[in-house]
């Protein structure tokens, strides 16, 4: 169906006008039939007049009063007006005629005698004027038989009732137009917060905002408070299942921790194994949880600049003798596009990292890249690694170095994290002398609410 | 050295204990977050081991309220979590360094020791003054590049006068960081021990300043 893809909006307006249109042309004939009715009777009466004023004269069967017979209205004494009267015996002898009808005969009526011995009706005459015809037979004596036929000028009538048609379609055109266009802007109104909310909640898929914002009116007020409380409450259900599995994880730590240290003597190399593969598991499940939160992410987004200062704050605390610099050149985009944690693990690693080799001093820069792509580097001033050993760093758990502390999972985890944001990862020397490490991840520019 | 471990795992509380005992520190314990804030609140420590997921009081709040109140002595967090976000709020919090769980307990002693280093202001696990050379990583005390055979008290007593040289340290500053507080403080016995001291060190390196306590300097 064509029309179930219309907008609402259209649907009324079409609505609408078919309804005006079909309502207007109705009322257009009502009005100018009503119109025409009343003319009717107006040209009716006078002439109905001028037929009592010449019933009158002839039942007084006055030969002088039938020389000067009365024409009531003037147009009866204007030739060719179209308002005629004449007076006829039964042999069809003329008995008067008004003046206006010299020289005119007027046309014969087909059609009946009512019980009063009239008839009325509209006919051409010879010369094609519309006329409206009275007529009446006057039964005196069974000789004296009189016809007496008044006509009135319908061209007239005619004409004007064109005219008041004429008119009523304009005006009425006009109002339908007026009505069908005013339909249309309260539908729009009507709709317009509808379309903002839509727009809103795009924005919170894409990450523009967090929550559905803005003023509606009271009819859709309550869908975004709907819609907020069921984005929250998916929230809360990730966050939850996270939780479970982080929370079992984490309680394993500790135990793992005292067997560790309790461990002396004969087995200690069986037991220290096992606990390996146990904290192996750990890490897996931990994982797990944080690819199953970050499967559902929604709008989550990052602000790069103030992330970013977060962790060399704290890396420079954490390693003070040594120097980490910062610097961020930012202009098309300025959030990063996923979940804060997982930004803050990226970053951690990757300077963590960047510490581990230094000599002194490692820098960050974090650019843009496209219109939503940025670009994190960090380099470090140490020695630096060859062609073969970048290809491994990379997978997860491999070290090239086992006497420097830490887990060995640092890149491995970033590029794990990057993949799952559909970016990239590359090595290089960096001029400062060691490593260099680019990251590309999505990010957006925040439209400012 | 005078260690806070707060910590609620039983066992990992004494195995944190007993290996920083066997370091040459002097340990006091605690089981939940509250306890852990007093102690440290009013006893002077050089350094605290602090666990995050603590009883009654977590370890952020506990930490958050020290700092609140000025204490500054360097805090070690130990944390099951070990995302860097939850190490941000760690030392967002004011934690000077962490440890994820499970953890080696060489890592952990390597980082008490470099924090306590970093407190005293020195930039290296060796401090040497005049011709004593103290190993902070190896508890190993030379003088001349000649190693001094010291018991573990008396290492205690010249670690720290060592880690604080140039600055007049009391004999109750010196109790205190050297008992736990279980400990029946009588300040005699501290002046046997750096009596004891002095003869194993050149002369005059610990130099007694009268009324107030004793100094070690490079002179």
């Amino acid at each position: 169906m064509i029309f179930s893809k219309l907008s609402i909006s259209l649907r009324i307006f079409l609505l609408t006008a078919t309804g005006l249109l079909v309502g207007l042309l109705i009322t257009g004939i009502l009005l100018t039939n009503l119109y025409s009715a009343a003319l009717t009777r107006n040209i009716d009466a006078i002439a109905e007049q001028q037929l009592d004023a010449l019933i009158a004269r002839v039942l007084a069967e006055d030969e002088a009063s039938l020389q000067t017979l009365p024409s009531i209205d003037p147009r009866y004494t204007e030739p060719n007006s179209g308002w005629y009267w004449q007076i006829t015996k039964k042999d069809e002898s003329v008995l008067g005629v008004s003046s206006s009808s010299f020289g005119i005969s007027i046309p014969t009526l087909d059609l009946e005698y009512d019980q009063n011995n009239s008839r009325k009706g509209n006919i051409f005459d010879d010369d094609d004027n519309w006329l409206r015809i009275l007529e009446r037979k006057l039964f005196v004596s069974d000789d004296d038989v009189f016809t007496i036929t008044v006509t009135a000028d319908w061209d007239e009538i005619a004409a004007d009732v064109g005219l008041f048609r004429q008119q009523a379609i304009i005006v009425l055109a006009f109002m339908g137009v007026f009505l069908a266009i005013l339909c249309g802007l309260i539908a729009r109104l009507s709709f317009g917060p509808l379309l903002k909310l839509s727009a809103s909640v795009q924005d919170v898929r894409t990450g523009q905002s967090e929550r559905v914002e803005g003023e509606y009116p009271v009819e859709i007020a309550p869908l975004k408070g709907e819609i907020n409380a069921l984005l929250s409450a998916n929230d809360q259900i990730l966050q939850r299942a996270k939780n479970h599995v982080g929370d079992l994880a984490h309680g394993l730590k500790t135990p793992i921790a005292v067997m560790r240290n309790e461990l002396k003597g004969e087995g200690a190399e069986i037991v220290f194994g096992q606990l390996d593969r146990m904290q192996a598991i750990v890490a897996r499940y931990l994982d797990r949880a944080q690819l199953a939160a970050r499967t559902a992410i929604r709008g989550r987004t990052t602000d790069l600049k103030l992330a970013s200062e977060k962790i060399a704050k704290v890396m420079q605390k954490l390693n003070p003798e040594k120097t980490v610099s910062l610097e961020v050149r930012l202009e098309t985009v300025d959030k990063f596009h996923g979940d804060p944690e997982d930004f803050d693990e990226m970053l951690g690693n990757l300077v963590d990292n960047g510490m581990k080799w230094s000599n002194g001093a490692v820098r960050i820069s974090v650019l843009d890249h496209t219109a939503e792509q940025a670009k994190i580097v960090v380099e470090d001033d140490g020695p630096g690694i060859s062609e073969e050993e970048r290809s491994t760093i990379l997978k997860r758990g491999k070290r090239l170095d086992e006497e420097k502390p830490g887990s060995g999972l640092g890149l491995g985890i970033v590029s794990e994290l990057v993949s799952v944001y559909g970016g990239s990862i590359e090595l290089d020397r960096s001029d400062m002398g060691g490593l260099q490490v680019s990251v590309i991840i999505p990010a957006i520019k925040q439209r400012k609410s | 050295m005078r260690i806070l471990v707060v910590e609620d795992d039983v066992d990992l509380n004494r195995q944190l204990c007993e290996a920083l005992v066997d370091a040459g520190y002097v340990v006091d314990k605690a089981f939940d977050g509250e306890e852990g804030h007093f102690l440290g609140d009013t006893e002077p420590y050089d350094a605290v081991i602090l666990d995050i997921g603590l009883p009654v009081k977590d370890g952020i709040s506990v930490l958050e309220e020290w700092r609140r109140d000025q204490r500054k002595m360097p805090v070690l967090i130990l944390t099951a979590r070990d995302r860097w976000t939850d190490k941000v709020q760690g030392i967002d919090a004011g934690a000077d360094d962490y440890v994820a769980k499970p953890f080696h307990m060489e890592e952990v002693l390597a980082r008490i020791r470099a924090l306590v280093r970093r407190s005293a202001g020195l930039a290296s696990s060796e401090i040497e003054i005049g011709p004593v050379r103290l190993d902070t990583a190896g508890s190993k005390v030379t003088v001349d590049g000649m190693a001094v055979k010291l018991t573990s008290h008396e290492y205690r007593l010249l670690s720290y006068m060592m880690h604080h040289h140039e600055k007049v340290i009391s004999r109750t500053e010196l109790t205190e960081h050297l008992y736990d507080q279980d400990f029946d403080r009588d300040s005699n016995t501290i002046e046997v021990f750096v009596g004891r001291l002095r003869k194993k060190l050149p002369n005059d390196f610990i130099q007694t300043v009268r009324g107030l306590g004793y100094k070690v300097s490079a002179t």
